[in-house]
């Protein structure tokens, strides 16, 4: 008897996960069978981040990397071409903020951490974080030119980092291939600090007719400097 | 008979029928498809000869390697090469959008149809050998040109030379391949009647001749407009069709090409030469040379999103994308194919476009250098223009490969947006 009611209860209990498991939501495809689409966000996420740099929305482009992968530092080196993207708009967020991200009111402050740059240590860490980010990128993409134009932008801005920033950014310069006016904006200032005026001129123009605007151009206090 | 004579008994009788099971079973060519549906078309008694076919210029085994490389089978069904994986065809990804099972977001798929309904079908190879003139697809391959004025022309002037063009045409020709008849004489006049009283011209252009009274087009985006795009221009049968098959197709299409879509309009013998007559001998117009302006460039300001959006997005991306944001391999004119190198060519940012391309030393190289006489992405869209003529540069291949030249409006639009030092 006891076995009985054990078979019963067992039979009871796969009937109910049968029931359970086959949903009827087949039916409301007309009795057809499809596989449910699962979309990742972040490759969204990522294509705003893309688009909030190129437009100079430094802060929501790394806004919406930080917000959307807060660990990403412990990324480092991976090969997901998403996180690679990723890591690339916040390398160059950084460096064109001057690594000094006022992100306080796009992301928690509990996950903003060093990224704020308020000191000259976390500033420093978050300029050496980009760069590094940049040299894994361009690793993995041998020469090119828009990797380098961007590392050649970062590097200027770092102590000691000029002299690589002008070999970089020369040898693009020379085959027409720097990527941005960020790029020329920063072999500028390279040239301006050897006293070459005319090439720094040379330079700013071409900065100019390719952002389409003085303004990007400009020269500030903290680049190169 | 003891236990182990019965177990020598079973094991032989399981041998023989293994040996008889891979004897029956379709076996399934080197590179591509079942024996038995590749050559249903053809009867046994008229296929010519491989010796025949050898013997003509061109080498057919050193043809099928080219077809290979030059991935005919991305876009072609019927070139004896298995089929492509999804993200390397290039029109089951179109098919996919324009019947809603792409696997991407409702947002994406309405943003991505309006761009793909052009370009759903290529015209299979299947018993190409049974239908086309040899020296025909040689010269075609050297010189593609747009034969079907209702279907967006995508076939793309690949990097061979006369060499290799003759030996991919000897290995098309020789797949089955069938013996001919010779075409009796007919009575054109006739065939033009009759051609009117079919309604040939509802799916088929014949330009040069007069104008077909009858013909009406078929709805839009019907399953009849989509075949009759791929039906070719009249015109260009007598160079490119086999007369000595022209009668048999029009007799009965299917039997010479299996997925043709060409219907068979249960016409008598006499009938079909008629036809043929028409066809091969009506007086031809000449065909009207595709003129081209190059305008001043504008003195306003274009931005590059003014130009990626009515050019670059909807042209040049198509084979210079990103693999990393776009998905696929980034195309031919990025990561490679078709027979071409990697170029790492990519149209997916401004920054990209200004990252230049690898040229034949793998060395970065700006697209924008002057090459005969003008940047080289410029005199890239102009040779275009004259590959439409016929015309070929050696300098530089013309752009968009594989697909119509850009417009007057179109380059002068891109040639001002260099002029002005390529702004954001």
């Amino acid at each position: 008897m006891s076995i009985s009611k054990q078979r019963i209860r067992m039979v009871a209990i796969a009937l109910t996960f049968v029931g359970l498991s086959s949903s009827a939501s087949a039916l409301a495809c007309g009795g057809d069978w499809y596989p449910e689409v699962e979309i990742d966000p972040r490759i969204h996420g990522v294509a705003q981040a893309e688009k909030a740099l190129s437009h100079g929305n430094y802060v929501a482009a790394a806004g919406a990397v930080v917000r959307m992968m807060p660990h990403i530092k412990t990324l480092s080196g991976s090969k997901d071409p998403l996180v690679q993207r990723a890591e690339r708009v916040l390398a160059v967020a950084i460096e064109r903020s001057s690594g000094t991200l006022a992100l306080e009111q796009e992301v928690p402050t509990k996950i903003l951490g060093h990224w704020r740059g308020k000191t000259q240590a976390e500033h420093d860490k978050n300029m050496n974080w980009s760069v590094a980010a940049l040299r894994r990128e361009l690793a993995t993409k041998k020469d090119d030119p828009a990797i380098m134009t961007d590392l050649g932008e970062a590097l200027s801005q770092l102590d000691g980092g000029q002299e690589e920033a002008r070999t970089l950014l020369e040898s693009l310069a020379s085959r027409d291939l720097v990527a941005t006016p960020e790029g020329y904006k920063a072999l500028a200032a390279l040239r301006s600090q050897k006293g070459d005026s005319a090439g720094q001129e040379l330079a700013l123009k071409r900065c100019e007719s390719m952002a389409g605007t003085a303004k990007i151009c400009e020269a500030d206090t903290h680049r190169a400097s | 008979m003891g236990t182990r004579a019965w177990v020598r008994v079973l094991l032989l009788l399981l041998a023989g029928v293994c040996v008889a099971c891979s004897r029956r079973a379709p076996r399934v060519e080197e590179w591509g498809r079942p024996e038995s549906v590749s050559e249903p078309a053809v009867a046994p008694s008229l296929v010519e000869p491989v010796a025949a076919i050898d013997a003509l210029t061109g080498d057919a085994s050193r043809g099928r390697e080219l077809v290979a490389r030059f991935e005919c089978n991305r876009c072609h069904d019927g070139s004896g090469l298995a089929a492509v994986p999804l993200e390397k065809n290039c029109f089951s990804c179109h098919e996919q959008i324009a019947t809603g099972k792409f696997k991407v977001s409702a947002e994406a798929l309405a943003r991505f149809r309006p761009h793909i309904l052009d370009a759903r079908d290529a015209p299979s190879l299947t018993a190409i050998g049974a239908r086309l003139e040899r020296t025909w697809i040689r010269d075609y391959l050297l010189s593609p040109r747009d034969l079907r004025p209702k279907l967006m022309p995508t076939m793309p002037r690949l990097a061979l030379d006369a060499e290799q063009a003759s030996d991919i045409a000897a290995y098309l020709a020789a797949r089955d391949r069938a013996l001919g008849t010779p075409l009796r004489a007919g009575n054109a006049l006739h065939g033009r009647e009759l051609m009117e009283h079919k309604a040939c011209s509802s799916c088929h252009s014949f330009s040069g001749v007069p104008a077909f009274a009858s013909g009406t087009a078929p709805p839009a985006d019907s399953d009849v407009s989509r075949s009759a795009a791929l039906a070719p221009d009249l015109r260009f049968t007598r160079e490119r069709f086999r007369r000595d098959r022209l009668s048999a197709w029009l007799l009965d299409p299917k039997a010479v090409k299996p997925d043709t879509r060409m219907p068979n309009f249960g016409l008598s013998g006499d009938e079909a030469n008629d036809i043929a007559a028409y066809i091969l001998t009506a007086e031809l117009a000449p065909a009207p040379s595709e003129t081209f302006t190059r305008l001043p460039v504008l003195a306003r300001r274009v931005s590059y999103d003014e130009v990626n959006t009515k050019v670059f997005s909807r042209t040049c991306h198509h084979c210079h994308s990103d693999p990393e944001s776009s998905g696929g391999d980034g195309g031919p004119g990025n990561t490679g194919g078709f027979g071409f190198a990697p170029r790492g060519v990519s149209f997916s940012s401004h920054a990209s476009i200004l990252a230049g391309y690898l040229d034949e030393r793998g060395q970065r190289r700006s697209l924008f250098e002057p090459v005969a006489g003008a940047p080289r992405l410029i005199a890239a869209l102009l040779a275009r223009q004259d590959e439409a003529n016929q015309k070929y540069s050696q300098a530089v291949r013309g752009m968009p490969l594989g697909l119509p030249p850009l417009s007057p409006e179109d380059v002068q639009l891109v040639e001002t947006w260099v002029a002005e030092g390529k702004p954001m």
